[in-house]
């Protein structure tokens, strides 16, 4: 196995966006990495700058993003050394992203089989019958029962879970290499959540397609992930094994994560909620961006440059005073 | 699918026969209410008594007003809207003639402005606060300050009198040419059956300001629609789908984005297109058109009313019509329309 030669490397990447209030410090020198066939879940507040950073990997960033450093290496390559049709051509082919709320993320006028066919005729080389086939080879693929009906369909007559299961065969139907799962499940209830990251999974073992799960939910980003890169306020506070990091969390901020997640064996008395709200972030901001809410902030928690340690192989904190 | 559509289009049609027959009622009383005597103005100022009674039973006025009724209708299902007092030709020959006139202009000034307001609100919504947005912007702001009968006129003076491009502004065919036969009863269409490309030529520079009037008028709605909506749309969540699905900024922007902004420019167009027959009898003045608005002006001042009855109605069909037309663009663009009702 090529094991040292990793999928995506992102690398102290920053980037911000240009308001008419400020310049807003979305992410700040975000890094990591993830291997081939590895599933790994980005967790962390609304508004921590998971989304943002998945569409600058997409580079579907919204016009008013800027990029002001780092690097982001897919496949050995860096992206940003791909011109803009290098890119759109990746996108949907060797990178797929699926979304929150999948009946508003297909088009409303056009039937799921067209929009399938779309991206199969964009990145393959079948035409004419085959696309069709290989468009309904996905959606049996994804199990939609009676694909053939079902190809015809209009998203306003299928269900969340349905769309989603649409928007999942869209995504891999380019065998892509890396999967971005956008909060894929939710607002979908619990039985089609199940079924729907069963499908993630699926998809991701057979072809050894390394997939990044975007989620607030800390209980499935256990159960569905190798790796968990903890965010907070655009920046990335804790990078571990998911064993490790439950079991460990050094990052204050990661174990009030865990201490606010209901779980079968814990009372509902017994979560508590993290204080604070998170920073501005077009305001002068300190180095640890969570000092302001953490219970162990010492004075010099403000002092730049934000330490990174290592606390064991593979276990990353951002924090001068980790638990 | 397809006899779903049908169906629906059918329905709609159903629909809309109520409405016309609440049109032909109000036609009817609103003309009966129009203040002035019919009977007297027709008589002449040195009519007596006995004479005004005269005409007025032999225009059938001294009936009650359900008797009256009765007749419009036995008429109206004859195709006969009677007679116009002024002139003494029947209503149908005379809006059968003129409407066509409206109609062309009118049709020409919507497709001039459609071919301008569209790519223009597109061009400016995928490039916002560029050159092109801010021309889109003044073009807006332009369209909708200026009211049409002083466009026409300042076309006039700068495209007639000062420049001498443009033919005078005196119809729909300056004099030394005559009339294609009447087919359609559109000059353009007209001419191009009988080949006579001359008077297609003629006919078309006859048009192009009264034209560009309505069409500048119309623009500004329209732009300014389609812009938003494209704005709205290409912020949506499936072009961003559509985006990280790799798909080419053509088939983003044609067939996700266009397809779905289409649907309110659709509808403000139905607007647009009523308020055009609107802005018709102006502009039909400044240019001396020979069309129903000014038929319909001067019939309203001579309390003609078979007369306005009969332009009431055509235009009120027209309405109906084109309604009609955009309900069922609108079922053929959009999948969901049909499911609610």
């Amino acid at each position: 196995m090529e094991s040292r030669n990793p999928l995506l490397v992102v690398e102290e990447l920053s980037l911000e966006f240009r308001t008419r209030t400020g310049v807003v410090k979305a992410l700040e020198n975000v890094s990591f990495e993830i291997e081939k066939g590895q599933t790994v879940g980005v967790v962390g507040e609304s508004g921590s700058g998971k989304s943002v950073m998945s569409y600058a990997i997409m580079g579907i960033s919204d016009p008013a993003a800027r990029i002001t450093s780092g690097r982001i290496v897919f496949g050995g390559i860096s992206l940003f050394e791909k011109s803009r049709q290098q890119l759109q051509e990746m996108r949907g082919r060797e990178l797929s992203m699926i979304f929150q709320s999948p009946r508003t993320a297909l088009n409303p006028i056009r039937t799921i089989g067209r929009q399938l066919e779309d991206v199969i005729y964009r990145h393959s080389s079948f035409r004419g019958r085959q696309i069709r086939e290989r468009a309904l080879e996905l959606l049996s693929r994804v199990h939609i029962p009676d694909p053939e009906k079902r190809y015809r369909a209009y998203p306003f007559e299928l269900s969340g879970g349905m769309c989603q299961r649409v928007m999942i065969a869209i995504a891999i139907s380019s065998n892509p290499w890396l999967l971005i799962a956008d909060e894929p499940v939710t607002g979908l209830d619990v039985t089609t959540q199940a079924v729907i990251m069963d499908l993630i999974k699926d998809a991701a073992r057979e072809r050894n397609m390394g997939t990044i799960l975007i989620t607030h939910d800390l209980g499935l980003a256990a159960e569905y992930c190798d790796r968990i890169i903890v965010m907070h306020s655009g920046h990335v506070v804790e990078v571990a094994d998911t064993e490790h990091l439950f079991m460990r969390p050094r990052h204050p901020y990661t174990a009030k994560l865990i201490g606010a997640t209901p779980n079968a064996s814990r009372d509902l008395a017994e979560l508590s909620a993290i204080p604070g709200n998170l920073p501005d972030l077009r305001a002068e901001l300190p180095a640890c961006r969570y000092s302001e809410r953490c219970e162990h902030f010492a004075q010099d928690c403000l002092e730049s440059p934000l330490p990174r340690l290592e606390t064991e192989t593979g276990h990353h904190v951002a924090c001068r005073y980790p638990l | 699918m397809k006899s779903d559509s049908l169906f629906l289009i059918g329905r709609r049609l159903l629909q809309a026969a109520p409405v016309v027959m609440g049109i032909i009622v109000v036609t009817f009383i609103l003309t009966r209410a129009l203040p002035g005597d019919p009977a007297v103005f027709f008589a002449g100022p040195a009519a007596d008594e006995k004479s005004i009674a005269e005409i007025r039973a032999s225009l059938g006025l001294d009936k009650s007003w359900p008797e009256q009724f009765w007749v419009y209708l036995q008429n109206l299902s004859r195709g006969d809207l009677g007679k116009s007092i002024s002139t003494g030709q029947p209503v149908m020959e005379e809006l059968a003639t003129r409407l066509p006139a409206s109609l062309e202009l009118t049709l020409m000034g919507l497709f001039l402005a459609v071919a301008i307001a569209i790519p223009l609100g597109m061009l400016a919504a995928t490039r916002p606060n560029s050159l092109v947005d801010h021309l889109c912007r003044l073009v807006v702001t332009i369209g909708v300050s200026l009211p049409t009968f002083f466009t026409g006129l300042f076309l006039v003076y700068i495209f007639y009198f000062l420049l001498g491009l443009s033919p005078a502004p005196l119809g729909r065919l300056s004099i030394i040419h005559i009339a294609p036969d009447h087919v359609t009863g559109f000059y353009l269409i007209d001419s191009l059956i009988a080949g006579d490309f001359e008077v297609f030529r003629a006919a078309l520079y006859q048009m192009i300001l009264p034209a560009s009037t309505l069409a500048i008028f119309a623009l500004a709605p329209l732009a300014r629609m389609t812009r938003a909506a494209m704005l709205g749309v290409l912020s949506s969540d499936f072009v961003r789908t559509a985006r990280a699905s790799g798909l080419s900024r053509k088939t983003i922007l044609w067939v996700y984005a266009f397809q779905n902004a289409i649907l309110p420019v659709l509808t403000t167009l139905g607007m647009v297109f009523s308020f055009l027959l609107g802005a018709n009898v102006l502009v039909e003045k400044v240019f001396a058109w020979p069309g129903i608005g000014s038929f319909a002006i001067e019939a309203l001042i001579a309390s003609d009313y078979a007369a306005v009855q009969g332009f009431v109605l055509a235009m009120a069909l027209m309405y109906v019509l084109l309604n009609l037309a955009i309900d069922i663009l609108y079922t053929v663009v959009d999948p969901r329309i049909g499911l609610e009702g």
